[in-house]
């Protein structure tokens, strides 16, 4: 094989974290680009009040696609991809819980943000309403494009990539961290990415059902958002659900970095970190209350705006503190003025600056006069484009040494940084006085009053772009030309430092272990297993080390001589399965707005057999992993991950249904008059495909117990009842549909009707899956019973029914009965 | 190999039996008494039954009885975010001047 094509084929494969980690990097900075010369772009037309640049439709195209790819593919996707290749290296462990998981999550990601570039080439061109999409100009009505469509598909399937994602990083934290790593001694940028993607879990769900709605409408011709009992308020509810949380998701792995940053330049632990993370925590549970600030002139009453100005006034609380407890600790520290360092200073006083302004937004008479305005964009560019961007700079330039083995120059750094921070202040500070300029209009022709602030402003974005062109060469400098940094160039704090850079593929050269003390040692496994792990971290043992780290600040000392290997010179895991998936999605995704039914069959046919190639795979147990012998994870001591993950994902799928659910509990209250299902559906069958459902996790209860007492008999039996009835269910809710439709309730009729096929189509789609994995079951029963040992697979088999059935037991009556 | 088979003798299939038993009564009573019109408030109790019926499923055919705390916690924390923002959701609709007049 020639180098060049085993060197592609390993970056299609690799299921490493550190691969991934650079995948994320690289892919990300590509978005950044397509994103940022969008906005360049638009500046240029606002520089001129009656400029003829980029009017119209290519204006609001380049608005729309610069928002949604800036905050979804590419400021959380580079945090991310940070967090793939360090969180492991953090914590001491040798990749993430589930790696083909995560190679799925990347390539997803990937295809989802190719499908938004595609959308420039479709009939009608890229999506144009926005980055909130608002309802009903997002509905094929008004927005007829194609690219509208496929920027649709594009958020479900990032979605879906995210909620893989979160999976995988609450078990890799939860329970992989190296012995002696109790919570309190979690570095904070981990910290940050565990309340991140707790967010995640909860808001994204609600991103994607609003987008599997608003698929309907605009391919299947529902009206949720059309309709006057759904319509804009439904969106504003859902997607706003789903948006607050996520401008704290953007921020908080940019906050961890900066802690980190600031505390290994400074040389102190950071300040008051234990009343810092209950702030975080704070925070995470209050930006599910807050939405409604984003709404403070829909029609909502009175009351509830005054208590979401509270909650909104109240979150800001936490983010003080924690801005407090940085301030405090440069204050405390001696500071060495490295670049990273430098970038994450700049980053704190741009915090301050945008959210005091949102500290004004959240009083609503003061919102009545900002919504709408420059005031605006000023204020979540100075967080996003400011603090969060400047903390990922940071951290991309502390870790690169890491990543690399190489220094960037300090020089170039600094260029950049200057040119940054003048850019970036010129370019949002006039928004700030452009407080009666209403977004998203190309021109202004009336207000020559406003000319000057655009010109400044767009001098400075110019001047910011300028700063990433020297990032960039900065970036191509170290890597190919930067002098060797050694493992711990900086001197700084943590377990990443205690490896190679680039570290090995397995990571650590010995077990991490952190001691009561809080030193950080890497031991030979040898050493542990002589010793016993638990008199290593009281330190009653007395072991040599590979490497050490003492907590007063001191650099690391690592023996030079590294004894390779251990013992896992683990093969390299590759697998094409994660990326055709993503493909085959992506093919069937571009083609089914298009109506190009051969396309679509090509690319679903393509992710079926990839799904097929997965389970065999699965099924040979070529990528089953031993789980790491030395671990601490409480509180999930001695609980199998599949099961942590299995009921992580389990949340995930309850507030997918949870929103689903809402938008009907909303619908149905705004419409005047509404048929009971009583009336509407037969209760006989409505009642028999219950029982169905009941005797289908009884029969996987029964398929469990009998793998467990080894009566192989009975559990073929079971598993073979449990799929009959699986496809039972399915044929049952098939012939309803279609008396149902006969009777004159299409899916585009009522909207009783609308809501039935949706949610009773969502659940049914969880039922095939059920019957996909019971079919597995079923298979490999017949070749190799399950037993005592293995029998933990029916059990999660059997979990993924019981939600199945729980699901059911809500949807049933508010479709039968009421 | 000894605790594995104290926990089957925990966990006989009888339960299973009793638990569908419970499902399909349930359903049936649900059916019996929103058709007669038996209910004071019928959206509550239809949730009322779904929440119970629910539980059971989670404690028998989920297992989850057998599960330490730490997992309890994934469903537990579910339902109680799940209560504020469906909560949130509905007082917020309610509250809201809707232009159906
Ligand atoms: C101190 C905390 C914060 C408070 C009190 C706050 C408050 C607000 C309020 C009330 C609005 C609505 C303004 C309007 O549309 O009229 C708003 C908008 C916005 N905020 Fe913040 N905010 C805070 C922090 C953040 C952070 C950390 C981010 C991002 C990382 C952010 C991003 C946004 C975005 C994107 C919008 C505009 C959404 C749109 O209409 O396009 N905010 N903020
Ligand atoms: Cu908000």
């Amino acid at each position: 094989m020639s180098s060049l094509r085993s060197w592609i084929l390993r970056w299609l494969t690799t299921t490493n974290h550190k691969d991934i980690g650079i995948l994320y990097m690289v892919t990300a900075m590509y978005f950044f680009l397509v994103a940022g010369t969008l906005a360049l772009l638009f500046r240029v037309q606002l520089a001129m009040p009656e400029s003829n640049f980029l009017p119209g439709k290519a204006f609001n195209q380049a608005v729309t696609v610069h928002g949604l790819v800036m905050l979804l593919w590419f400021l959380s996707p580079i945090q991310f991809g940070l967090a793939n290749y360090f969180v492991p290296l953090q914590i001491g462990a040798r990749d993430l819980a589930f790696p083909r998981l995560n190679a799925l999550s990347y390539w997803l990601y990937l295809f989802s943000g190719l499908l938004l570039i595609v959308s420039f080439f479709v009939p009608g061109g890229a999506v144009d309403g926005g980055w909130t999409l608002y309802a009903p100009l997002n509905t094929s009505a008004y927005s007829p494009s194609k690219g509208f469509d496929l920027a649709v598909l594009a958020i479900v399937m990032l979605s879906a990539a995210i909620t893989l994602g979160t999976v995988n990083f609450m078990v890799t934290i939860a329970k992989m961290r190296a012995p002696g790593m109790t919570w309190d001694k979690v570095p904070m940028f981990t910290w940050s990415i565990l309340f991140t993607i707790l967010m995640m879990l909860l808001a994204f769900p609600a991103l994607a059902a609003a987008g599997i709605l608003l698929l309907l409408d605009r391919l299947l011709g529902t009206t949720f958002f059309l309709s006057v009992e759904g319509g804009a308020l439904l969106w504003d509810h859902l997607f706003w659900f789903f948006g607050h949380p996520e401008v704290y998701i953007l921020l908080f792995p940019s906050l961890g970095m900066l802690a980190d940053i600031i505390s290994s330049f400074t040389g102190r632990p950071l300040y008051a970190k234990r009343f810092v993370l209950v702030a975080f925590m704070a925070a995470t549970v209050l930006s599910y209350i807050v939405w409604v600030h984003h709404m403070f002139i829909t029609g909502t009453s009175l009351l509830v705006r005054k208590i979401f100005s509270v909650t909104t006034a109240l979150i800001s609380i936490p983010f003080e503190m924690a801005t407090l407890a940085l301030i405090l600790t440069l204050y405390k520290g001696r500071i060495r003025y490295t670049s990273p360092m430098l970038f994450a200073m700049a980053a704190i006083p741009l915090f301050i600056i945008g959210g005091a302004t949102g500290v004004f937004n959240a009083a609503i008479i003061l919102d009545r006069a900002f919504r709408g305005t420059y005031w605006v964009v000023a204020h979540f560019h100075y967080i996003m484009a400011g603090t969060a961007l400047f903390a990922v700079i940071a951290g991309l330039y502390y870790w690169f040494p890491k990543m690399t083995g190489r220094m960037l120059s300090e020089k170039l750094a600094k260029i950049q940084l200057i040119l940054a921070v003048i850019g970036i202040n010129l370019l949002y500070f006039p928004q700030f006085l452009l407080i009666d300029m209403p977004r998203r209009i190309y021109r202004y022709d009336y207000a020559p009053e406003w000319i000057t602030l655009n010109q400044l402003s767009t001098i400075g974005a110019f001047i910011f772009a300028a700063s990433f062109v020297v990032a960039l060469i900065a970036l191509l400098h170290g890597l190919l030309r930067g002098r060797p940094s050694g493992d711990n160039p900086w001197g700084a704090w943590g377990l990443e430092w205690l490896t190679k850079s680039p570290p090995p593929p397995h990571n650590f050269d010995g077990q991490p272990v952190v001691t009561k003390d809080g030193r950080i040692l890497i031991v030979p496994e040898k050493t542990l297993e002589e010793q016993g792990v638990d008199k290593v971290i009281t330190g009653e043992a007395k072991v040599s080390v590979t490497g050490v780290m003492t907590p007063n600040g001191t650099a690391g000392h690592q023996s030079p001589s590294h004894a390779h290997g251990h013992g896992h010179a683990h093969a390299h895991h590759g697998s094409m399965a994660p990326m055709m998936l993503a493909l085959g999605m992506f093919v069937a995704f571009v083609a089914m707005p298009l109506g190009n039914t051969a396309l679509m069959a090509l690319g679903a046919l393509l992710a079926f057999a990839s799904i097929a190639k997965w389970v065999l795979d699965e099924y040979r147990g070529r990528f089953s992993e031993p789980e790491p012998r030395y671990r601490e994870e409480f509180p999930f001591v001695g609980i199998d991950k599949f099961k942590v993950g299995l009921w992580t994902f389990i949340a995930g799928e309850g507030f997918l249904f949870g929103s689903l659910v809402g938008a009907y509990i909303f619908i149905r209250t705004r419409s005047p008059a509404w048929t009971p299902g009583i009336e509407l559906h037969d209760v006989a069958i409505g009642l028999f495909n219950t029982v169905v459902l009941f005797t289908a996790a009884l029969a996987m209860g029964l398929a469990y117990y009998n793998a467990r007492v080894g009566n192989v008999g009975l559990q073929r039996a079971s598993l073979a009842f449990a799929l009959a009835l699986g496809l039972l269910f399915m044929f049952t809710k098939a012939y309803e549909w279609s008396k149902f439709a006969a009777e004159g309730y299409g899916l585009t009729s009522t909207m009783e009707a609308q809501l039935y096929y949706t949610l009773t189509g969502a659940h049914a789609a969880h039922v095939l899956v059920g019957v996909i994995a019971s079919l597995y079951a079923l298979v490999r029963s017949l070749r190799r019973p399950y037993g005592p040992q293995d029998a933990r697979t029916l059990l999660y088999i059997g979990i993924y029914w019981g939600i199945v059935d729980i699901v059911w037991t809500f949807i049933f009556p508010m479709f039968y009965l009421i | 190999m000894a605790r594995p088979q104290l926990k089957w003798a925990a966990h006989p299939p009888i339960a299973y039996f009793l638990a569908w038993a419970f499902l399909v009564f349930t359903a049936l009573l649900e059916i019996y008494f929103v058709a007669a019109g038996l209910t004071y408030n019928t959206l509550v109790f239809v949730t009322s039954v779904g929440i119970v019926q629910s539980s059971v499923i989670a404690l028998i055919f989920q297992h989850l009885r057998e599960e330490p705390q730490s997992v309890k916690a994934f469903p537990l924390g579910s339902l109680v975010m799940l209560i504020i923002l469906v909560s949130a959701a509905v007082t917020s609709v309610l509250a809201c001047t809707p232009y159906l007049g």
